[in-house]
């Protein structure tokens, strides 16, 4: 678990909900989908928000694990997803900085 | 011959002003001048009845005189406007034209294509001696549809005496609404005023000079011009009526129109390249709210989509399978809602996006964005999805710097309340160019 990605996550997750942020703690068990009551436009726009924010391609075919069943899997998955970017140059401008971690 | 009917309409209105093109007014008998000169340069250029002609130009004398001679002359013509130079060689192609001719500022440019093989339907139709003009659609999702139209079955609609404004011709050369300013204006003895540019100053400032009382117009024109607030520099007063039609306008633009212009009588047109402008009248001015019909046209709603037939259609695509039923019926893909005997556009049935089963028109939700001060024009549309099937996207000019992820933030909370959860973009893109064609349409 990566403490900074999971706060980031943790703020791109209650943007994308309709239940009051501060009646739910998100911990490494919870269901995005039974806790948070995530309905399928709000996974749609839960991935979108991801995409934007770190620059990467979310392909649901290439998932295996039931990232929205646990936290912690969803964290892990998008770990793995931002490593797979190729680093930025220093030199590059837009949106770099924000996507690494 | 119908076309004499218009020309000896044309001689009764002698010195009536007919055009003004750079400040200069021709009269009607200046007009007919250019079409004996045309016909005269027609004879020298050895272009013979029944061939295929591209005539490149804007309105002007010159070009009304050369699409007059080559219609008396029994050929089909092909009007391209300079803005769509850049689909020349494909247009000649799809239509296998003989010969093109540009009509410039100081005289013309003429091109034989050698032999050419017309495509079955057009070979057909000169077989049988007809006459008329090829306009394509404009081929934003595939290669442009060439249309072909019977002169004398397209302009037995001009006969009935209307009331003839000053008009813009706002809508170019070869599109279907510029066609029909053109013959609608020159049958009744109005005036043509030709702009030499179409961005908001250029064209309010033609009708404060000119005292323009008709501004037939776009949507999407119509928009900016209310969006950059450049009719407030000058007097509009002279301004009886704007017509719009080509796309759908959405409620919150025509409000602010009807707001801006209370003195203008707000009237949509309904008119497709392939069945022409049809007779539509509003419930009132500014109301989206129409019904559409005329002498010789009948209309249904199937399945929510409209359907035409006409007698004054198009004979049919040079390059596209039949359109037409085996009862004449023209599927307009038009999805429309019905109040009796009115109908509302709604948008293109291909347009609707489907998200998870519900529908979404690009419209309803632009009208709703548009709302927001910090968007000053915005195209819907949708993208595909494997959760829901598709997804509603949204490409935004902005009014002040923000970045997508900002936008999209204030734009879901704006969206709340107003559209349902499935409406609200998920994806939200800031453009610097605009949104719209240079014949002032939505690219969607």
């Amino acid at each position: 678990m990566n403490a900074i990605l999971d706060e980031r996550l943790i703020q791109i997750l209650l943007r994308n909900v309709r239940i009051d942020p501060d009646s739910v703690e998100i911990g490494p068990h919870t269901d995005l989908i039974n806790d948070l009551a995530l309905d399928s436009i709000q996974i749609v726009n839960l991935f979108a928000d991801l995409e934007e924010e770190f620059d990467i391609t979310i392909d649901l075919s290439d998932i295996s694990v039931p990232i929205l069943g646990q936290f912690e899997l969803f964290s892990n998955y998008l770990a793995g997803e931002i490593q797979k970017q190729p680093p930025h140059s220093p030199n590059e401008t837009g949106r770099s900085e924000g996507a690494r971690l | 011959m119908i076309l004499d009917e218009m020309l000896e309409k044309m001689a009764l209105y002698g010195q009536r002003e007919a055009m003004i093109t750079d400040g200069e007014s021709l009269s009607y008998e200046s007009i007919l001048e250019q079409y004996r000169l045309w016909t005269a340069i027609l004879r020298d250029l050895g272009i013979r009845s029944g061939e295929v002609v591209m005539l490149e130009g804007d309105y002007s004398p010159a070009a009304s005189g050369a699409l007059l001679a080559l219609l008396a002359n029994g050929n089909v013509a092909i009007p391209l406007s300079p803005q769509a130079g850049h689909k020349r060689e494909q247009f000649m192609s799809i239509a296998q034209a003989n010969k093109y001719i540009a009509v410039t500022g100081t005289g013309y440019r003429m091109a034989d294509r050698g032999p050419v093989e017309h495509p079955e339907l057009l070979k057909d139709f000169l077989s049988a001696g007809g006459t008329g003009f090829i306009l394509f659609t404009s081929g934003t999702t595939g290669v442009p549809k060439a249309i072909l139209h019977d002169l004398s079955r397209f302009i037995g609609r001009y006969r009935s005496p209307r009331p003839a404004l000053r008009t813009i011709s706002f809508l170019l050369f070869d599109h279907i609404g510029g066609i029909n300013t053109w013959f609608h204006t020159l049958f009744n003895g109005g005036t043509i005023i030709c702009p030499s540019g179409r961005m908001p100053e250029e064209i309010c400032a033609l009708i404060e000079r000119h005292r323009v009382e008709l501004l037939p117009a776009s949507p999407s024109f119509l928009n900016l011009l209310l969006m950059t607030g450049a009719d407030q520099a000058y007097d509009l007063s002279s301004l009886k009526m704007i017509t719009y039609g080509t796309e759908v306008m959405s409620d919150s633009t025509l409000e602010r129109l009807h707001d801006r212009f209370p003195q203008v009588e707000l009237r949509q047109t309904y008119g497709l390249s392939e069945m022409g402008i049809l007779r539509a009248k509003s419930v009132h001015s500014g109301s989206a709210w129409l019904k559409i019909g005329g002498e010789g046209v009948e209309t249904r709603i199937v399945n929510d989509v409209l359907h035409i037939r006409s007698q004054t259609a198009m004979i049919g695509y040079l390059n596209a399978p039949n359109p037409f039923d085996e009862e004449g019926w023209f599927n307009t893909q038009d999805v429309v809602l019905q109040d009796g005997e009115h109908i509302r556009i709604v948008g293109r049935k291909s347009e609707i996006i489907n998200v998870g089963g519900r529908k979404v028109y690009p419209l309803e939700v632009e009208g709703v964005l548009l709302q927001m001060p910090e968007i000053r024009d915005v195209t819907v549309k949708g993208e595909a999805n494997p959760l829901l099937g598709q997804v509603v996207t949204a490409s935004v000019n902005v009014n002040v710097p923000l970045d997508a992820r900002e936008l999209k933030r204030r734009l879901t909370e704006f969206c709340r309340g107003k559209l349902e959860d499935f409406q609200i973009p998920v994806k939200v893109a800031v453009l610097e160019g605009e949104l719209f064609s240079e014949r002032y349409k939505k690219t969607r």
